[in-house]
């Protein structure tokens, strides 16, 4: 996953549920704002996405980047 | 056209021990004076010369003004979901369209309009796809249909080789019937010649990525292109289409008056014993205690207001002869079989919320592993549908509490 963006720009977190198959790994990454649910799923985020500040999109991208299911995305704005 | 079971007591498609399942009310009961003008008996199609001889031709409009009738008229998508049907049509404006669906699949076991206006006045119904599709310079228009009601194929092919619009190739689609392949995105993939799965194809307009990639495809419901068709030629509606189900001796479709009462159509639809929860929308809708819902007039932003869905326009009294709890656990079971599969909470989450709904134990979690997380609107609209009839029984069964109080706690 490479995205360009400066560090202070926000950007939101989606996810391909028909993709997930909730290893978690993502969890681990992401702990600021993701958290699991009993069966490992990611817990929080939305339909509409997670807006990502700034200061967590490096952590966003390793979640993005570490998702054994390729489920994750990290968009611009 | 008349339903084959005799059984009127009972839930479409649900099965409960003591109450067997009753079948899809497929019998039009009251034919009005804007969708089923000229049907005089049921299971009577309108052959085009008929059609014809009373609607006159559909005046050619640009898409613009199409969208301009569409919104005069107030026309909101009857398939469950209500969006504005004018703002659909102009996010179609400098767009190629390859398809435009008429949606009659009708997953939805306690609605049968959509496949009573398809038998009954087809051509109203081609009439609004075939506006759409002259508007937006369309080629091809695939009428999606569930497989089960072969009487609906029927009139529909009849009526297909009856057309006369130029350019338009029509082509009649019956598929296997599943609750959840009546969901947009499902059936767009379908006609791409996919499984009926819903797919993440963002809201109108839909662009499904394979064999007609770039190009965008027009979907409403049945019912949605009749009102078109009517708007389309100037003609002002002031007709409800529901179908009723449940505690009712005369389950079926009725075409009346907007201004009628839900009382008004219980005592038409023959309500019997006394049904305490009127359930409104479907299985994906609201249950409503019937107290509070019987003065309310048959339309959409008046149900709304004393917080009820109409959806497709299904209405089920719920039998007296049934505990509450006992309907809401089997309807519950059912929806979490309907899951189509695809996304983990919805796979995982809905048998866990059918198990709590049938122990009637304290429901907390069950919701929120489920709300919100899955591709398509099932899970979500499940637990909305499961919440309000919670609060119903309690409200049933706690008269004297404050009527907001059941609101803020979710659950029981």
């Amino acid at each position: 996953m490479s995205i360009r963006m400066s560090k202070t720009r926000d950007a939101t977190l989606t996810i391909d549920w028909t993709r997930c198959e909730g290893h978690g790994v993502c969890v681990a990454a992401f702990r600021e704002r993701l958290e699991r649910d009993r069966w490992g799923y990611p817990h929080g985020i939305p339909t509409s996405g997670v807006p990502v500040p700034g200061d967590q999109i490096g952590a966003a991208k390793t979640a993005v980047a570490t998702c054994p299911a390729a489920a994750l995305r990290l968009r611009l704005g | 056209m008349t339903t084959t079971d005799t059984r009127t007591v009972g839930l479409p498609g649900i099965d409960l021990a003591g109450c067997p399942a009753t079948v899809r009310p497929d019998v039009l009961r009251l034919a009005g004076n804007d969708l089923f003008a000229g049907v005089t008996r049921p299971g009577q199609m309108v052959d085009l010369i008929h059609h014809r001889a009373r609607w006159h031709q559909c005046p050619r409009h640009t898409l613009l003004e199409l969208a301009g009738a569409a919104r005069a008229a107030d026309l909101r998508g009857a398939g469950g979901a209500g969006f504005p049907t004018h703002r659909k049509l102009e996010s179609m404006s400098g767009r190629r369209v390859s398809t435009v669906i008429i949606n009659g699949s009708e997953g939805e076991s306690t609605s049968a309009k959509d496949g009573m206006l398809l038998a009954h006045v087809p051509h109203l119904v081609m009439d609004g796809a075939s506006a759409v599709a002259r508007a937006t310079d369309c080629k091809r228009i695939v009428i999606h249909l569930s497989h089960d009601r072969p009487e609906v194929t029927a009139a529909v092919t009849r009526a297909a080789a009856q057309r006369d619009d130029r350019g338009i190739s029509w082509s009649v689609q019956p598929v296997a019937d599943r609750f959840i392949a009546g969901e947009a995105s499902a059936v767009i993939q379908r006609v791409a010649k996919s499984p009926a799965l819903p797919r993440d194809l963002g809201k109108p307009p839909r662009d499904p990525r394979t064999r007609v990639r770039r190009s965008h495809v027009f979907l409403s419901n049945v019912e949605t292109f009749a009102r078109l068709a009517l708007a389309s030629r100037g003609h002002r509606m002031s007709t409800a289409l529901v179908t009723t189900s449940g505690a009712v001796e005369r389950p079926g479709v009725y075409e009346v008056p907007d201004t009628w009462t839900m009382a008004e159509l219980a005592r038409a639809t023959a309500v019997s014993g006394d049904p305490r929860i009127l359930i409104t929308g479907g299985w994906h809708g609201t249950w409503i205690p019937w107290h509070e819902v019987h003065q309310v007039p048959l339309q959409r932003d008046a149900l709304e207001g004393v917080g009820a869905r109409w959806g497709a326009g299904a209405f089920v009294w719920l039998p007296d002869t049934i505990r509450p709890q006992r309907a809401l656990a089997g309807i519950t079971s059912w929806l979490a079989a309907q899951s189509a599969g695809q996304c983990g909470p919805c796979v995982a989450g809905l048998p866990v919320l059918a198990e709590a709904v049938s122990r009637e134990s304290l429901i907390t979690h069950e919701f929120t592993d489920v709300e919100g997380r899955g591709l398509c609107s099932h899970p979500t609209a499940t637990v909305a549908a499961v919440r309000s009839a919670l609060a119903a029984i309690h409200r049933i069964d706690h008269p004297s509490s404050p009527p907001e109080s059941w609101r803020n706690q979710g659950a029981l």
